[in-house]
C-alpha cells in the first residue's frame, strides 16, 4: 500500500514523520527518508509496522526503484538497526535475487513528492521479547548526515516462543547421524530459548542473587548480565533462525583428535560446525549432550557470543570453578553458556522469598473514637531467597465503607529472618465495629502471597466518653 | 619479463623449500611431543640455558619469538619456549596455547600496532573431553621446552603489519593452585613475503 503526496507542510512532516531524516545508499540524491510508527507501546497482538516515506527534495523529478525499499510491500533487505539491551536485532528476513528491473518497479517523484509505504518489522526481526527498542533505517546515503534520532518503542509481553528451527544442512553424515543431530538441534533450539527467557524474566531485583546465573556466570553485575543476556539471545535466534551446517567427517582438521573431541568450528565461519566422535556418543539431553554441544559451538561465532574454550573449564566443576575466580572470564566461557542452557543439575534462577504475617496483636479492642492504637507482631520471610524491602500495614474497614489504614516499612530480610513491627494509629472517628486486616507487600518474585495477610479480631469503636471536672463544680458552689 | 619469471621461480622454489623446513620442524615437535607425554621431558625436547644450580625463582617463564626463516618465506612461525624456575617438576596441559602440534584455540592477542586494532582469530574452537593425566607434560626444575607452532592459517597476516604478539592463554596444571608465569611480549614487522592487503 503506498499513498502520494503532493506536498507535505513542515507541520504535517512534524506530526506524521517523527524524526528520522536520512537516506540509503541505493536511493537517487536528493530523497530523503522518515520513519515513523504508528504509536510507541505494542502488544504482542499488534502488527508491529513502520511507515517510511521518501521525498524528492531535490528540484527535478527522480525515479526511485522500489525494490529494497519500505514500498515493497514487504522488506527485502536489512533496512533497519534495531537494537534492544544495546544489542542489535539480526535481520532474519530474505534477501531476493531478482531479475532487471520493469518500469512498473520505479516510481517518479516530482519535486517535493513524496511517497509512502508501510512494512512489518516482526516478519524481519525478532523482536519477540517485552522491553524497549529503538529503530533506525541503515544510513550510508548522501543525506545522511542530517540529524537522526532513532524511534522508541516498547513491547509490552514477550512473545510465546515458536520453535520452527530451519531444516539443517548435512555433509558426510550418516541417516543415523542426520536423525540423531536433527533431534539435537530441535533440543539446542528449546534450551536455549528457555535459557534467553530465563534471563529475561528474573526480575532486576532478583539477579543478584541468581543461583543458575552465579554457578556458571559469576557473580553478578549488571554489565556482565547484560553480555550473557545479549549472547544468549543471538544463540536463540541463530539456532531459529539461521540454518545450521553440520559436517559429520572430523577426521581432516590438524590438531583434532576425533576420539577426544565432541565438535569444533571456525568463529568466523557462521553457522558451520564439524561432529566429532565424541558427539554422537553422548546422550541427547543434559550434561555435556549433544543438544549443549550445538549451544556451545553456536556460541563461538563471533556474530553470535564470540565466546571462548577455557582449557580449566573443559567440564562443570572446571566451568564453576572458573565462574568464581574469575567471572569477566566466565561469560566468555563457551561451556558455562552450554552448562546454563543444559541446567543439568537443574538449578533456578533466583531462590523466591516468602513473606509472612506470622503475628499480630492489638493494644485495644473497644478503643474510643480517636484513641491512640497500637498493633505489634512479626513478619518473617519463609522463603528461600532475600526479600526486598517492603511495607506491613494495618487497614480497618466497617461496613459502611470507612476505611482507615496506617503502615510502616519493613526492612530486607534474608532467608528465615523476622522483622519486628509495631504500627501506632487512632481509632476512627466513625463509631462501630471494624475488621482489621494487617498484610505485608508482595516483593519481586514472591513464591507464595497467600499468607502476606493476617485478620485480627475486629475492634469496637466507641463513643470517646468527656470526664466533666467535678471538683470546680464543687468549688464555685 | 624474464628477470622476474626466474625470480618468481626461484621465489617459489624457496618457498617450497622453507615449506619442507617448516614440515619438517612441525612434524619433529609432534615426534617429541608425543615423547613428552609420556615421560618427563627428555634431552631432545628440552633447550637448557642454565645449569641445575641456578637460583629458584618460582615461576613459569614463557618466551615468544619468531623464526626468521619461516618469516621471510611468509610463513608465521611462533617459538614458544617454556623455563620451570620451581625447584620443583611441573607438569601442564599443552592445550589451548602454544605447546599443541596445531593452534587450537585463541590464546595468543596479536595487534596491528600501525592500525591499533587486534587481528582476529581465524582458527579452530574445539570442545574436548577433560584431559587425562595423560595428557599432561611435565618439566623438569630448571629445564626448558620449546615448540614452534605454526600461526599462518589462524590468522590473516599481511606485509608490512608490525604486529605485537602476547600469550593470552594459561597453563593450565593439576595443581589447584595457577603456576605463577612470567610471559614475554614480541614485536615485529612482517616482510614483503607476507601478501598484500
Amino acid at each position: 500500500m503506498k499513498m502520494i503526496f503532493k506536498y507535505l507542510t513542515s507541520i504535517t512532516l512534524s506530526i506524521l514523520l517523527t524524526g528520522v531524516v536520512h537516506a540509503t545508499p541505493e536511493l537517487p540524491d536528493n530523497v530523503q527518508v522518515f520513519t515513523s510508527l504508528e504509536k510507541t507501546s505494542f502488544s504482542i497482538n499488534d502488527k508491529l509496522m513502520v511507515s517510511v516515506t521518501y521525498r524528492n527534495v531535490g528540484n527535478q523529478t527522480v525515479s526511485l526503484l522500489k525494490w529494497d525499499t519500505a514500498l515493497n510491500g514487504g522488506l527485502t533487505e536489512d533496512l533497519f538497526s534495531i537494537e534492544f539491551n544495546n544489542q542489535q536485532i539480526p535481520y532474519t528476513g530474505i534477501h531476493a535475487k531478482r531479475l532487471a528491473p520493469s518500469p512498473s518497479d520505479f516510481v517518479q517523484l516530482a519535486p517535493g513528492e513524496s511517497v509512502t509505504g508501510a512494512v512489518s518489522l516482526q516478519r524481519s526481526y525478532p523482536i519477540n521479547f517485552k522491553g524497549y527498542y529503538t529503530i533506525a533505517m541503515r544510513n550510508s546515503g548522501a543525506l545522511a548526515s542530517k540529524t537522526q534520532s532513532p524511534l522508541a518503542f516498547n513491547l509490552t509481553a514477550d512473545r510465546p516462543i515458536i520453535e520452527a528451527k530451519r531444516p539443517a544442512r548435512f555433509q558426510s553424515c550418516s541417516a543415523s547421524q542426520i536423525a540423531s543431530t536433527d533431534a539435537a538441534l530441535t533440543s539446542a533450539e528449546r534450551i536455549a530459548n528457555t535459557a534467553i527467557n530465563d534471563l529475561r524474566g528474573t526480575p532486576v531485583a532478583l539477579r543478584p542473587s541468581a543461583l543458575r546465573y552465579r554457578e556458571w556466570f559469576g557473580s553478578y553485575s549488571a554489565g556482565r548480565y547484560s553480555q550473557v543476556e545479549g549472547g544468549m539471545a543471538r544463540i536463540a535466534s541463530a539456532l531459529s533462525n539461521q540454518t545450521i551446517g553440520f559436517n559429520c567427517d572430523c577426521t581432516n582438521q590438524e590438531g583434532v583428535n576425533p576420539d577426544n573431541t565432541f565438535a569444533f568450528v571456525f568463529p568466523n565461519d557462521p553457522y558451520n560446525m564439524t561432529l566429532c566422535g565424541v558427539f554422537f556418543r553422548v546422550p541427547r539431553d543434559g550434561t555435556d549432550s549433544k543438544s549443549g554441544t550445538i549451544v556451545h559451538e553456536i556460541s563461538h561465532f563471533n556474530v553470535v557470543a564470540s565466546s571462548d574454550d577455557f582449557g580449566s573449564a573443559l567440564d562443570q566443576s572446571g566451568s564453576r570453578r572458573l565462574a568464581n575466580s574469575s567471572p569477566t572470564s566466565a561469560i566468555r566461557n563457551a561451556n558455562a553458556f552450554e552448562y546454563f542452557a543444559e541446567n543439568t543439575p537443574f538449578l533456578q534462577m533466583a531462590l523466591p522469598a516468602d513473606l509472612a504475617v506470622v503475628s499480630a496483636t492489638s493494644s485495644k479492642s473497644r478503643p474510643s473514637a480517636g484513641q491512640p492504637v497500637t498493633i505489634v507482631g512479626v513478619i518473617s520471610n519463609v522463603g528461600d531467597g532475600l526479600a526486598s524491602a517492603s511495607v506491613v500495614g494495618v487497614t480497618l474497614s466497617d461496613v459502611s465503607g470507612n476505611v482507615q489504614t496506617a503502615e510502616t516499612t519493613v526492612s530486607p530480610l534474608d532467608a528465615g529472618e523476622n522483622f519486628d513491627f509495631e504500627i501506632n494509629f487512632r481509632a476512627p472517628d466513625a463509631l462501630g465495629e471494624y475488621t482489621v486486616d494487617v498484610c505485608v507487600s508482595e516483593v519481586v518474585g514472591e513464591s507464595n502471597t497467600n499468607n502476606n495477610c493476617m485478620a485480627l479480631t475486629a475492634i469496637l469503636v466507641r463513643e470517646s466518653v468527656t470526664i466533666t471536672p467535678i471538683l470546680p463544680l464543687l468549688l464555685d458552689d | 619479463m624474464s628477470n622476474r619469471s626466474s625470480a618468481s621461480k626461484e621465489s617459489l622454489s624457496k618457498l617450497a623449500i622453507v615449506s619442507c623446513l617448516l614440515l619438517t620442524q612441525f612434524a619433529c615437535n609432534e615426534t617429541n611431543s608425543v615423547r613428552a607425554q609420556a615421560t618427563s621431558v627428555n634431552a631432545q625436547d628440552v633447550k637448557s640455558n642454565s645449569s641445575v644450580n641456578e637460583t629458584v625463582s618460582n615461576k613459569l617463564m614463557l618466551d615468544l619469538a619468531v623464526d626468521q626463516g619461516f618469516l621471510d618465506a611468509g610463513k608465521f612461525a611462533l617459538i614458544a619456549t617454556l623455563k620451570n624456575g620451581y625447584a620443583n617438576e611441573i607438569s601442564f596441559l599443552p592445550w589451548a596455547n602454544p605447546f599443541e602440534e596445531n593452534v587450537t584455540a585463541d590464546f595468543l592477542t596479536i595487534v596491528d600496532l600501525k592500525a591499533g586494532a587486534e587481528l582476529p582469530y581465524r582458527g579452530i574452537m574445539i570442545k574436548r573431553m577433560p584431559p587425562k593425566p595423560s595428557d599432561y607434560r611435565s618439566l623438569a626444575p630448571q629445564k626448558s621446552i620449546r615448540n614452534t607452532i605454526d600461526l599462518s592459517r589462524s590468522y590473516k597476516f599481511c606485509a608490512h603489519q608490525k604486529l605485537k604478539v602476547v600469550f593470552s592463554g594459561a597453563l593450565y596444571s593439576q595443581l589447584s593452585t595457577p603456576y605463577n608465569l612470567e610471559v614475554s611480549s614480541l614485536e615485529l614487522v612482517l616482510p614483503d613475503a607476507f601478501p598484500d592487503c
